[in-house]
């Protein structure tokens, strides 16, 4: 089982080194994906999950960033011992990431089809089969030049089920609405027909109506172009409707981690807990929210034992004397609580 | 908590057919030859009243002309057409701004940038009273140090600075800065959409808190619906400009109508993995340019149950049940269509 993981990350930590001290943004991280699974990383800002998603990829800015140990095993193969120009085969071909804000992650002044062709050109390098019947067509594909190319931007933004795809080919970034701008980032990853897919916070930016749509597509993809998605996002909502696997970061660390029905009936840690009798649901008059009390903790600053005993509801002594470690509780479900232990 | 008492309730805000036009002309290299006028129909028609004691919530997405509306009501943008009525009085015959502003405070969505990042907690929350009363220095700094208790800040903030305080904080200092005049209504956009879960729910708690203490009315405008359902009596839809359904929040959550709140309301996520309704959502497409809305019904082109006539004529609100409302020609169709999800 362990073998056929598409993504196995072990003991992971990263630091950032600051002028004002040491962060660690990532501590401690262990957690695998499989084949055509949907993994969501669900924590508030500050929580680490973009510095996970970005370690993954090789996109962290070092210095200031700095891996302190463990290991990013991508089909067998630690990425975190690899020389930058091995890296950069892997990246955008093999494990792609989509973002936020898809305004900022296209090119404003070339063209979608422009951009989308360029992401073929790169696969085509690299000889990898594409996400669209571009495979098929791939042998003649040198010979048959200009209007092939073409084919297979509308194949791309197909896929996305882009309407009218010839004339959003021939669009600028700015004349598409956010969705659309997302569902051309979807499409220019899959193109790759990466074995992973990291998408940050990728409906954050968007309408709810969109959003669903959106979400609704990544989900659909997933099968059809047979990858995995690493979903990060801040909200657990989402997480519900979308994910196979939900890992609930806090502080730079995994607390819970379990299958999503398994995470919703029994949620075990108390930060878990909380996050879920966060969301409003239901009226003033039906039930009072219960918060969780202060504040998400400044990395700077954080306690040395279980990072969130200054909050938890059911802190105990052990709890600020040593650490929990993430451990099995039953079956896949996992959790850093002295609670269970 | 007077949803039902509709009639007998006192208005202290009534909104009537309010319009507000951002002109985006013609180029302007060439003003003289396109003369015609290009507006952006941000609010077009508006009509919307707030009891008071009442939550009323205005749910859409964005560029929907929800905030545009909030800005309207409060003076801080000309209105196009339409009056805003504030305790039977019309906003334009108030003598003094500041009349208004007595009445009507409001929180704004990014509570970062709403705050002077170079004045002190008790500056900021003090500085309505040097307008809006007479009050002196000191007096006005002990009542800054009363309504900071109030959201939940003691002493020692103070004397910080924004940037010494956190998210949630910050909005609470927004909230302290609205009701330190004892306004009678306040203004919430989007009050927490810029919050961790953890901190949005202490913030929606705070709200509903101070407005039992200090018998304040709402007017919410937000994009989250379950923020809507948790705070709010009644709450209107609004999509490209126009509310197309309103009534008692719970009537309009549980049981929708119009064909866009169906699709609101199905879209957006609930946090049980058992029912995914995210994954059977139908609405295509996204919110329309108001420059040039579609003719007819603004919701057509998206709408599943459309037909010739949504092109061709704009539904008006129609009566629907006690005090529920929704502009939809085919209005029948749409009976139980999101019942499922809430069942």
């Amino acid at each position: 089982m362990e073998g056929k993981s598409v993504l196995n990350v072990d003991g992971l930590s990263i630091a950032y080194e600051l002028k004002t001290g040491t962060v660690r943004a990532v501590d401690n991280v262990s957690m695998s994906i499989e084949p055509n699974e949907l993994v969501a990383v669900v924590g508030e800002s500050g929580c680490g999950k973009t510095t996970l998603g970005l370690s993954i990829i090789g996109l962290l800015p070092s210095p200031p960033a700095k891996y302190v140990s463990g290991e990013v095993n991508f089909n067998g193969k630690n990425l975190l011992s690899l020389a930058p120009d091995e890296m950069r085969l892997y990246r955008g071909t093999e494990i792609a990431m989509i973002f936020q804000e898809p305004m900022t992650s296209l090119n404003p002044v070339f063209k979608i089809g422009n951009q989308i062709r360029e992401a073929i050109k790169l696969r085509d390098s690299r000889g990898k089969g594409g996400a669209t019947s571009g495979r098929d067509t791939l042998g003649s594909s040198s010979r048959n030049g200009a209007n092939d190319k073409k084919k297979q931007i509308i194949d791309v933004l197909n896929l996305v089920r882009i309407p009218d795809p010839e004339r959003v080919a021939d669009r600028y970034p700015f004349e598409l609405s956010g969705g659309m701008r997302q569902r051309v980032m979807i499409g220019m990853a899959l193109a790759q027909k990466p074995s992973l897919l990291i998408a940050d916070e990728p409906t954050t930016a968007l309408d709810v109506t969109t959003q669903a749509q959106v979400l609704k597509l990544m989900r659909g993809l997933m099968e059809e172009v047979d990858t995995s998605i690493l979903l990060i996002t801040h909200d657990l909502a989402v997480a519900s409707q979308v994910a196979d696997k939900i890992a609930v970061m806090y502080a730079g660390q995994i607390v819970e981690e379990a299958e999503v029905l398994d995470l919703f009936s029994h949620p075990l840690h108390p930060y878990t807990q909380g996050l879920l009798a966060c969301i409003p649901s239901g009226s003033k008059e039906g039930m009072k929210l219960k918060p969780i009390q202060g504040s998400t903790p400044d990395l700077r600053n954080i306690p040395a034992a279980c990072k969130f005993a200054p909050r938890c509801p059911c802190v105990m002594k052990r709890c600020v004397a040593t650490k929990p470690e993430l451990t099995v509780k039953e079956g896949s479900h996992r959790v850093a609580c002295y609670l269970y232990q | 908590m007077l949803a039902t008492s509709t009639n007998e309730k006192q208005t202290l805000l009534q909104i009537e057919e309010l319009a507000v036009y951002f002109d985006v002309g013609g180029s302007f290299s060439v003003p003289l030859l396109t003369k015609r006028a290009t507006y952006v129909r941000a609010v077009d028609g508006v009509n919307i009243d707030v009891g008071v004691g009442e939550t009323v919530a205005v749910v859409g997405e964005s560029g929907c002309g929800k905030s545009t509306l909030a800005r309207a009501v409060l003076g801080l943008i000309e209105s196009k057409r339409g009056s805003v009525r504030i305790r039977d009085q019309d906003k334009a015959t108030f003598k003094h701004s500041k009349d208004r502003f007595k009445i009507i405070q409001m929180v704004f969505q990014d509570p970062d940038s709403s705050l002077d990042p170079s004045m002190k907690v008790k500056d900021t929350v003090s500085e309505p009273l040097v307008g809006l009363s007479s009050m002196s220095k000191d007096d006005r700094e002990k009542k800054a140090a009363e309504v900071l208790n109030a959201v939940g800040l003691d002493n020692k903030f103070l004397d910080r600075l924004p940037r010494q305080l956190s998210g949630g904080q910050k909005q609470r200092v927004n909230i302290a800065r609205a009701i330190v005049t004892e306004p009678s209504l306040v203004i919430l956009d989007e009050p927490t959409s810029a919050l961790d879960a953890s901190v949005q729910a202490q913030i929606l708690n705070l709200l509903l808190e101070l407005q039992s203490k200090f018998n304040l009315s709402y007017l919410i405008i937000t994009h989250n619906i379950s923020v809507a359902e948790y705070l709010s009596d009644r709450t209107y839809v609004m999509y490209a400009g126009k509310i197309v359904e309103y009534g008692p929040t719970n009537a309009v959550i549980k049981d929708p109508r119009h064909p866009y709140t169906i699709a609101l309301i199905t879209s957006a996520p609930i946090p049980d993995p058992k029912e995914r309704n995210l994954l059977k959502v139908e609405i295509v497409g996204e919110v329309p340019s108001v420059v040039n809305p579609p003719p007819g019904c603004r919701f057509h082109p998206r709408c599943p149950y459309a037909e010739q006539k949504c092109s061709d004529q704009e539904p008006l609100l129609e009566p629907l049940g006690p005090s529920r409302f929704a502009a939809c020609h085919f209005i029948e169709k749409t009976a139980g269509k999101a019942e499922k999800k809430f069942a």
